[in-house]
């Protein structure tokens, strides 16, 4: 009928020889595709998938791993990025990812502009909703600024206003990420419910749980800034106080768990099925083998082939030589959490603010409690091994591949491995090490397939500003740290080729190796 | 055509006017040199306005004065005089000249070509089918100038570009509008190869015009020529007329059979080096994707592989493999391991030889009131490439039929059925294997998939991406299947209200109307995983009416005035289906049905045009020509008030050599010609909308994560940004050019140089990734483009039996972009994220960018202490166009053998050429197994590079590398994009054919034929396609890796006619 219509139209209009008016030509070009607008909670499903996705888990990840040597990189840019050839100082390296984390601002805080209570949409006055996303936008600006620096932010995802955004300095972004986390904890204090149901992919739309992530985020977030603080005890008290609010269990967690392996894969693992491009680390064995740890049995395998124990000297045991290997394919050693096909994706563990918890309290003295924290923490961490480590197996076992587990059906780590191991190597501690060992459970803990690097990076970095032992806590072996250990990720190529104030903040990309962000002592 | 036909009694009426006295009954009959009557002659009484026309037997009567002249005079036929007889009979010679003399303007003009005030230039039949070509793409290479022709692969169905006098669009469409028979169809890809780094190629539609049913082409160059045509024309026009009967001359049924028979193969094959085995640092490595390894001879002794040696394969060297090494893909796949070392032509193996067969048939007929062409073709074809090929049906009728004294009426309907198998490229590249093959490793002869399990690649190196070539031809497939209708029906009115004046009203509607499936295919196992398919279905369909008046006025016998009025409407409707699955639940049956994850998609668009013009045109004498166009246009698809714009052009035509003073001669024929016109085009407006959000690119193969995601759909801001103030974008040209004839045609030569400016260009501008937007939609940028064509003929040897002629066209087409959009300084047309293709302000259209060299002030490459060149940075690396292209046709004909040849030589030019430079580094070519073999070599000798002295200068470099260090030369060079952007200048012989053709009596004739196509004679690029490369977009013909290779071809064909 509507073709005899248009048709008829356009008969019309040759017989006429005249044109034809503005209202039926809309009428031809409307967009028969998409709609104009959506409602806040179908943006707000995809602001957790790309936050989970994209910013915790995709490239910052994968290259920061191999910065913070989770990973050794084996090939192509991993390689290079290995061998501090190019890559870092490349602007198209994280171009990706800089662009992803702003689409996710971006989206952010359409859905708060959404729920603002003159809106005129549907959505207008769900507070509770406007707050998770502000979790959310926290979270993805705190890793923008974390990784990147000074960034455009304030007048950033503001195209029509901002066609070239300018820089913020990092204090600034920090404080309204801070601003952000204070006004989501008030509008999800009493909240029951975000309104979203199942499109809120990571807690199902329970306000309660986004209120413990806040709390959680912001306990994180002001360690990052804590050599920035005036009153560094205060602020070791209101850290234990949001841990205290915060994640009651690893089922409290802020992770995303909706990856089936099949269709919907893990970003570690999508990563690495593409591309093979990294391998076990050898400084990371070198960690645990020091300390005997049961993980060793678990989590390394030949390629594609059967899993193993390094520690079996019948083993043939290869990892990428730190910064000093060759670049080869399916040649190392590979670690196992990269088959990890459906592990989830944390943008905040329990494991995490446990080690939190327990470097505070070993900073202010309180050993007994930070030793506490720990085994709790390395509880946590072994649940999470067992996850990862299943996980492979899922995927080797469908895939017909050989890389079965020692204990196939069972759990791999039980708590009474996790408490023989505290006994065995932080009891025996002073209280004068607890705290680098700490630090290196912490860095352990994220070796995993949940996106842990980032925020592995962000300790490495904080200790080494602190300075003194702090910043030998996490040895690295790569010999090109001397000169080239990134100290930051370069801006992304979509900015540094039409934004001058970020092509000027660019330069030629060298200052990744030499300029720390604000937090870590640096200017910019 | 039909147009010449009824000026020419009006001009011959015109000739005088002289009183008569006795009368006579003349009967007569004409006739072709061959005897065949002639219908619808002109037979005229010389001086007066009297005059017949011949009938179906080509007989005619008129009763004229006894001692006056006939003149008899037939389109594309000599005119004659003869005295008054009672009975004459007038046979008419053909007009060799004609054809080229007229030509089919915009809108079915036709004009004699010395009328026009612009460039356009004409391709006839057997030109285009003298060599074969299946395309008539490839069939115009070399032939036209003004016009940059780039294949993307030797494969069949490849996609091919044409662009007529540089680009006009930064990212969309520079092709040309197809005109058949007066009906615009489309032409270009429905499916952009987008990036151009997965995948295969798609084909462009003007794939189903078959060559044999295209009596001539004529190419309207500027856009004083096309402006008729409005927004779609302003790149050019390609107006194909196809054969019909009414050229014949006789009323008896004309067949003609052509067939024709060519084998393919590579066009050009790398060197590889067969000494060194797989591995890196000189040791064995059975799975590395580099061939650094130790000689091939030594392969016995390995210490972990070989036969003679103690290792986990010999038991400790208990069960010894004297001269033989283990190979684990021979283990895999369920063979004996062991092997004798040797070095394998994996390159020569994997190609086959191509083979095309191709078949037309037709019948033409002119019934005198009415005529009608048939024809029937197949072109069936398989690629170098296996699993690649082709295959083509054509059915075309073309009938018209004059109804009374003033009506006429006809219509034309073509079918055409097109399939093409492809093969993928660039990061799935199906080459990047073979290419990269290990002389050591037995390719062909190791299957390519683990024992028992066919999913399961089994071949040298890893197969996360790349696949492993044989199992690709086997689990990969991508195909295309197109079916097609256009045609159209016309009603013509011609009423001549005077000898002098009159009117012609025509009505036309037609129909373009097509479905193309896709089925993109990567089967289960592919990059280690369970495989993805793509089941896509194009849908088009296109209305045309087309209104035109003209009114003929030759007011005096030296003024000529004809006014056009047209009205053309469009109605155009697309829809494509995507049906998208992945995760095969088992392996060997790669079907969308036994996907485990689906996603599906449905995009439906519609396009709604008005065009009102003119063209009045004003003749003078035969001395002055002007002529001037205007087009109004309105279209649907930009936001209101931007929909309607004005199109003017105005050209003047100066045939100075028919001023008597200056007759001569010597030039014979000489015009000068200059042309002003604006063209626009539209882009696409749409309001900003949401969609759902997609996942994959970057290191990603396929989508890692998709919505709908455990059954929920989001939807968020798409990343394009459309602009409410969007205007047309716009293209001024200015044109002058001469054309001149010395000797009657002994030596003609015609030059154009052109320069357009095109302003307010439509393009998704890439917006800064912190805006949280990726592009807008809007006007930015301009382009200029200084066009200078060239055509030389020559004809120096004419004589009855032999026939020497050469053609020469050049083409320098200088296409630079001015501006974009504010803050930007390049846009990104295809690639990867570093290589890329890019237009760059200052720079030539388009560039490659990415890692460069470090260079001193001078423009030396600076070497590190290594004497490795020093990594630079992003910067642009290459230029693609190239400084001149230059076809030569020559034909020789004695005693009717008749030997052709066309020449193509382009001239400079770079490409980003991926194979080439990872043969290099991979080890595999024979360069690197000579630089491996050195003592020592330094860096770029010839070119002179620089190392850094203590004191922050520069020296030159005396840094040697050693030939053991070749590995990490080829290493340092890999990390560097320049150093794989090479010249790729070539001199190819397209098209050499020898034919002759034998007659039987006067009406059978067998001409037989033999032909080559696509013999690249040099190139800077030793061992590979300098034309083959990535993308049917605007990055074609910049950007090569692992892309599918070029072909040459052989073969013979012949054709029948009775």
């Amino acid at each position: 009928m509507k073709k005899l219509l248009y048709l008829s139209l356009a008969a019309a209009c040759l017989t006429v020889f005249a044109s034809c008016s503005d209202d039926a030509l809309d009428a031809v070009n409307a967009d028969l595709n998409h709609p104009q607008t959506a409602d806040a909670k179908f943006v707000f499903a995809d602001l957790c998938l790309s936050s989970a996705f994209n910013v915790a888990g995709g490239d910052f990840n994968t290259y920061l791993g191999v910065a913070v040597e989770h990973w050794g990189g084996c090939h192509n840019q991993l390689f290079k990025a290995d061998q501090r050839d190019g890559e870092w100082i490349s602007s198209s390296c994280f171009d990706n990812a800089w662009t992803q984390t702003y689409k996710a601002i971006s989206d952010a805080r359409t859905i708060i502009a959404k729920c603002d209570p003159n809106s005129g949409t549907t959505d207008a006055g769900n507070t509770a909703l406007a707050s998770a996303a502000k979790v959310l936008l926290a979270y993805d600006s705190a890793v923008l600024t974390d990784l990147f620096g000074d960034a455009p932010y304030s007048q950033a995802c503001d195209y029509d206003n901002y066609k070239t955004p300018d820089l913020d300095k990092q204090e600034d972004i920090y404080k309204t990420i801070f601003t952000l986390l204070d006004e989501a904890i008030a509008g999800l204090e009493d909240a029951g419910s975000i309104g979203t149901g199942s499109y809120d992919f990571i807690y199902g739309g329970k306000a309660d749980k986004w209120l413990k992530f806040a709390y959680g985020l912001r306990a994180r977030l002001k360690m990052h800034n804590i050599l920035r603080a005036a009153d560094k005890a205060a602020a070791y008290a209101s850290i234990l106080s949001d841990i205290e609010n915060s994640f009651e269990s690893a089922e409290d967690q802020a992770s995303f768990t909706q990856y089936d392996g099949v269709n919907n894969l893990n970003p570690l693992f999508a990563f690495w099925i593409a591309r093979e491009a990294i391998a076990a680390s050898g400084s990371l064995y070198d960690k645990l083998a020091e300390r005997e740890d049961p993980r060793l049995a678990m989590i390394y395998c030949y390629p594609w082939m059967g899993w193993f124990n390094p520690t079996d000297p019948e083993e043939e045991f290869d990892p990428v030589p730190n910064g000093e290997g060759i670049e080869a394919q399916e040649w190392y050693t590979d670690d196992v959490y990269l088959y990890a096909v459906d592990a989830p994706t944390h943008l905040l563990s329990y494991a995490e603010l446990q080690y939190l918890k327990a470097e505070v309290l070993a900073r202010t003295g309180i050993y007994t409690e930070a030793r506490a924290a720990l085994k709790e923490a390395l509880a946590a961490t072994f649940v999470n091994v067992n996850v990862n480590v299943k996980s492979s197996c899922n995927f080797t076992d469908t895939q017909g591949y050989g890389v079965y587990g020692p204990n196939y059906d069972g759990d791999y780590l039980t708590p009474a491995d996790a408490e023989a191991y505290a006994a065995r190597v932080f009891d025996t501690l002073d209280d004068a090490e607890l705290l680098a060992e700490i630090m290196v459970q912490k860095y352990l803990f994220f070796h995993n397939a949940n996106g842990g690097s980032v925020e592995a990076f962000n300790d490495v970095r904080r200790l080494k500003a602190e300075g003194g032992e702090a910043a030998e806590f996490i040895a690295l072996a790569n010999p090109n740290n001397a000169t080239k250990f990134p100290l930051r990720c370069g801006y992304g190529s979509s900015d540094t080729t039409t934004n001058p104030n970020i092509k000027n903040a660019f330069g030629d990309g060298s200052y990744v190796y030499t300029e720390n962000v604000w937090w870590a002592g640096g200017k910019r | 055509m039909k147009r010449i036909k009824f000026l020419l009694p009006i001009l011959f009426l015109a000739l005088g006017m002289t009183a008569f006295a006795q009368n006579t009954t003349v009967k007569g009959m004409v006739t072709t040199s061959d005897g065949e009557p002639l219908v619808g002659a002109y037979v005229l009484i010389k001086g007066t306005t009297t005059g017949v026309m011949s009938d179906m037997e080509g007989a005619f009567t008129l009763t004229a004065p006894a001692s006056g002249t006939l003149v008899v005079a037939f389109l594309g036929m000599q005119t004659k005089e003869v005295p008054v007889a009672p009975t004459v009979t007038v046979s008419l010679e053909q007009d060799r000249e004609f054809l080229k003399e007229v030509v089919v303007t915009a809108m079915g003009i036709s004009r004699e070509k010395k009328a026009l005030g612009y460039a356009t230039q004409a391709v006839q039949s057997d030109e285009l089918t003298t060599a074969a070509a299946t395309d008539l793409a490839s069939a115009m290479s070399g032939k036209v100038s003004g016009l940059q022709i780039k294949p993307s692969s030797g494969m069949p169905g490849a996609s091919t570009q044409i662009v007529i006098r540089g680009a006009r669009s930064f990212t969309g469409n520079n092709s040309p509008l197809y005109v058949i028979d007066g009906m615009p169809i489309a032409s270009t890809p429905d499916l952009s190869t987008d990036q151009s780094v997965t995948g295969a190629d798609y084909a462009t539609r003007a794939l189903d015009i078959d060559p044999n049913d295209i009596e001539s082409v004529n190419i309207l160059k500027g856009q004083a020529a096309s402006a008729l045509y409005g927004m779609r024309a302003s790149n050019g026009v390609i107006v194909i007329t196809t054969k019909s009967g009414k050229n014949l001359t006789s009323t008896r049924p004309s067949v003609t059979f052509n067939s024709t028979f060519a084998w393919s193969t590579l066009s050009a094959k790398p060197e590889v080096q067969t000494e060194f085995a797989q591995g890196s640092g000189g040791v064995f490595n059975p799975n590395t994707s580099l061939n650094w390894g130790p000689e091939i001879s030594t392969l016995a002794d390995d210490p972990n592989y070989g036969g003679n040696t103690a290792n986990a394969y010999t038991a400790g060297g208990t069960e010894l493999h004297p001269g033989q090494y283990y190979v684990p893909q021979r283990a895999a796949a369920g063979l004996d391991p062991w092997a004798t070392p040797q070095a394998y032509d994996n390159i020569g193996d994997f190609f086959q030889v191509g083979f095309t067969q191709s078949n037309n048939v037709s019948v033409a007929q002119n019934l005198g009131r009415g005529e009608y062409s048939f024809s029937l073709g197949n072109t069936h074809q398989t690629g170098i490439v296996p699993s690649t090929g082709m295959e083509r049906f054509n059915a075309k009728l073309n009938a018209s039929a004059k109804l009374g004294k003033y009506f006429t009426t006809g219509a034309s309907a073509n079918f055409v059925m097109t399939d093409v198998n492809k093969q993928s490229g660039a990061n799935d590249g199906i080459t990047a294997m073979v290419f990269g093959a290990p002389a050591s490793y037995d390719l062909k002869g190791i299957p390519s998939h683990k024992k028992d399990h066919p999913e399961q690649q089994n071949t040298y190196r890893a197969t996360g991406g790349f696949p492993a070539p044989y199992w690709a031809i086997e689990n990969n497939t991508f195909k295309e299947k197109s079916q097609r209708f256009f045609g159209n029906a016309y009603l013509d009115f011609r009423y001549p209200f005077t000898p002098d004046m009159f009117l012609d009203l025509k009505y036309q509607i037609g129909d373009d109307a097509y479905t193309t499936t896709y089925t993109d295919v990567f089967g289960y196992g592919m990059s280690n995983g369970q495989g993805e398919i793509d089941e896509m279905s194009y849908t088009s369909n296109e209305l045309n009416s087309l209104f035109t008046a003209s009114f003929d006025w030759k007011i005096t016998p030296d003024l000529h005035l004809n006014i056009l009025y047209g009205n053309e409407v469009v109605y155009n409707q697309t829809s494509f289906v995507d049906a998208w699955g992945q995760g095969f639940n088992f392996s060997g049956w790669n079907n969308l049905n036994n996907a485990s994850n689906y996603a599906s998609s449905i995009s439906r668009y519609r396009y709604l045009s008005f065009g009102n013009f003119y063209n009045i045109a004003l003749d003078w004498k035969s001395i002055l020509y002007f002529n001037t166009t205007g087009r109004y246009d309105l279209v649907s698809k930009m936001p209101r008030g931007s929909r309607g714009f004005f199109y003017p052009s105005v050209s003047l035509g100066f045939v100075f050599t028919e001023i008597e003073p200056l007759r001569n001669n010597v030039l014979t024929f000489g015009k000068l010609r200059a042309s002003y016109a604006e063209v626009g085009m539209a882009g696409q407006y749409y309001k900003s909308f949401y969609s759902v959000p997609s996942y994959g690119g970057g290191f990603y193969s396929g989508s890692p994560v998709s919505y709908p995601l455990n059954g929920i759909v989001a939807y968020s801001p798409y990343s394009v940004l459309y602009d409410e103030n969007l205007r047309p974008q716009n293209t001024r040209s200015y044109e002058v050019g001469a054309e001149l004839a010395f000797w009657e045609g002994l030596v003609s030569l015609e030059y154009t140089y052109s320069r357009q400016l095109v302003k307010d260009q439509i393009f998704e501008v890439p917006l800064a990734g912190s805006t949280g937007y990726q592009y807008k939609m809007m006007n930015a940028g301009s382009i200029h483009t200084d066009a200078h064509e060239l055509t030389l003929g020559i004809n120096p040897v004419r004589t009855r039996d032999v026939n020497l002629n050469f053609d020469f066209n050049f083409t320098k087409i200088d296409n630079y972009v001015d501006e974009l959009a504010e803050g930007v300084e390049s846009i990104y047309l295809g690639g990867f994220t570093e290589p890329q293709v890019r237009a760059g302000i200052g720079d030539k259209f388009p560039v490659i960018y990415g890692v460069g060299y470090v260079r001193d002030p001078e423009g030396h490459v600076v070497v590190d202490e290594d004497g490795l060149p020093e990594i630079g940075e992003e910067k642009v690396i290459g230029s693609v166009s190239p400084d001149f292209q230059l076809g030569l046709t020559t034909s020789l004909e004695v005693f009717k053998v008749r030997l052709s040849a066309t020449f193509d030589w382009k001239c400079g030019g770079q490409m980003y050429c991926g194979s080439y430079t990872m043969m290099d580094y991979y080890g595999t070519s024979k360069r690197s197994g000579e630089y491996r073999k050195m003592e020592k070599f330094l860096f770029d000798e010839e070119a002179g590079a620089v190392k850094r002295t203590a004191d922050g200068g520069y020296a030159p470099n005396d840094i040697y590398i050693s030939g053991s260090d070749a590995y990490d030369y080829y290493d340092r060079l890999n990390y560097i994009s320049e150093s794989f952007v090479h010249d790729t200048s070539f001199l190819k012989l397209r098209e050499l054919s020898l034919s002759y053709p034998f007659t039987f009596g006067k009406r059978v004739s067998l001409t037989l034929s033999a032909f080559a196509r696509n013999l690249i004679l040099w190139s800077n690029l030793k061992g590979f396609d300098p034309e083959a490369s990535q993308g049917n977009n605007n990055m074609g013909g910049a950007f090569e890796r692992f892309s599918l290779p070029g072909a040459s071809s052989y073969g013979f064909g012949l054709t029948l006619k009775f």
